[in-house]
């Protein structure tokens, strides 16, 4: 076990640093014609990208007790349509009825790829694959000893499309995504878990930018308020249908290089717990930090994934 | 545990604190900070000029703007050139024009090769 989670975990500090000093081009996070998404919070992001949560953090109490984590992730694109993630958490756990523990999570490392691409109707299609890996983590913080496939469906749609008598709404964008977890263990672990979340969002520089300039000043120009929905249901095993559901209202701050998200998470239903919880990240574009370093590995840094253009 | 999360903070504070060091000599994606006539103003008179400035530096070569009426017609001088005195600013100039509404193109490459596009429009309400 041990030497399992030490080679799990070199590889991910050697991926996390190649991505550091990989020598590279360019082409765009996050923008689809006119639209610019910034990184979704709770939900997986739609985008290929070099970009690196430095942290993300989180905390929460749950129907057991309070729970803490802070993580880091790295993404790099191997192509300009195709990336990979790689995902760390270190987590600590202060049951009500036990002693505090801590540890780290399984580590998380997700392949996507941007099918479709659509500039004039601001809208993208990314399928991907999450492997988390078991036996890596910390039992006592509730790590699985076994790993994990998630399957997932991604989107993003900005509604910049819309007619001039709806031109109040196009400001607003939204980025879906819906997975299913696959269990690699044994028959009595075997429980799928549908995933499925919505991040609503409204881009206070879109707004300024292509609608009307309202004349909101800088830094509160770059504010995009919005809320995820995020929901998880076991379809089988003994939780069967036994949904967990957050609502969680929050703002994103985006820099020419950064990006600031914070958010409440609000449990929707007893599962997932009473009092409100926080959710954050400090995010960087590193593709625009340095674009001569963070490019495609492989491929021209420009040609995006086929559909119409402008 | 206190520690190991202080730790990780400082480490990753650090982190943070090195990436705004790589900031000061990086170019990226440029976007409009503000245009003359604004995005959607109504404007009294035909503006001789539309002006739009970025959030970084264009590439001259090619960064284009163009303004059209609302059956798509042409209506600039077609002269829409960066700066020269300012790298950030592109801008066209307008013969006089009758009351309507005008959509402006625009197209910048920041100077590292990051392209950006978008319109918006303007109303022109000449008072009779």
């Amino acid at each position: 076990m041990d030497m399992k989670r030490n080679v799990v975990l070199s590889m991910v500090i050697l991926f996390s640093a190649a991505v550091m000093v990989w020598p590279a081009a360019l082409w765009a996070h996050g923008v689809v014609g006119k639209r610019f998404f910034p990184e979704t919070v709770a939900i997986e992001d739609p985008f290929p990208a070099d970009e690196a949560d430095l942290p993300a953090f989180s905390h929460r109490k749950g129907p057991d007790g309070k729970e803490w984590s802070i993580g880091i992730e790295v993404q790099k694109r191997l192509t300009v349509n195709t990336g990979l993630a790689v995902e760390g958490e270190y987590m600590a756990v202060n049951p009500d009825q036990a002693p505090n523990t801590h540890g780290f999570a399984n580590p998380e490392f997700t392949l996507k790829y941007l099918a479709v691409r659509s500039p004039d109707h601001e809208w993208i299609f990314t399928p991907a694959l999450t492997f988390e890996a078991g036996g890596i983590g910390a039992d006592q913080i509730g790590a699985e000893s076994h790993s994990l496939l998630i399957p997932r469906i991604l989107f993003g749609k900005g509604f910049g499309d819309l007619p001039d008598s709806l031109a109040g709404v196009r400001p607003v964008a939204l980025v879906g995504s819906l997975g299913l977890s696959v269990p690699l263990g044994p028959k009595e672990v075997e429980e799928n878990i549908l995933s499925y979340g919505l991040h609503l969002a409204y881009s206070f520089p879109y707004l300024q930018q292509f609608v009307k300039d309202v004349g909101i000043p800088f830094p509160f120009s770059k504010l995009h308020p919005f809320v995820e929905m995020t929901f998880e249901t076991p379809v089988n095993g003994v939780s069967k249908g036994q949904t967990e559901a957050f609502a969680r209202p929050g703002l994103t701050w985006t820099g020419k290089y950064t990006q600031i998200s914070l958010e409440a998470t609000l449990p929707l239903n007893d599962r997932t717990g009473g009092p409100v919880g926080v959710e954050g990240m400090f995010h960087l574009y590193l593709d625009d930090i340095a674009p001569g370093i963070f490019r495609p590995l492989f491929g021209s840094s420009t040609q995006a994934a086929p559909g119409p253009s402008r | 545990m206190k520690g190991v999360f202080l730790v990780m903070s400082t480490v990753l504070t650090g982190l943070g604190i090195f990436s705004f060091g790589l900031i000061s000599e990086a170019q990226a994606h440029v976007f409009p900070v503000h245009s003359e006539p604004k995005v959607g103003q109504v404007v009294n008179t035909s503006p001789f000029l539309v002006r739009i400035w970025f959030d970084g530096k264009l590439e001259p070569a090619f960064s284009t703007i163009e303004v059209h009426d609302l059956k798509g017609a042409r209506v600039d001088k077609g002269d829409g050139r960066v700066g020269p005195e300012d790298r950030t600013l592109l801008k066209i100039s307008l013969p006089s024009l009758p009351s309507g509404i005008y959509r402006v193109f625009w197209s910048v490459v920041s100077q590292d090769g990051h392209l950006t596009e978008g319109d918006f429009s303007f109303t022109i309400r000449v008072s009779q």
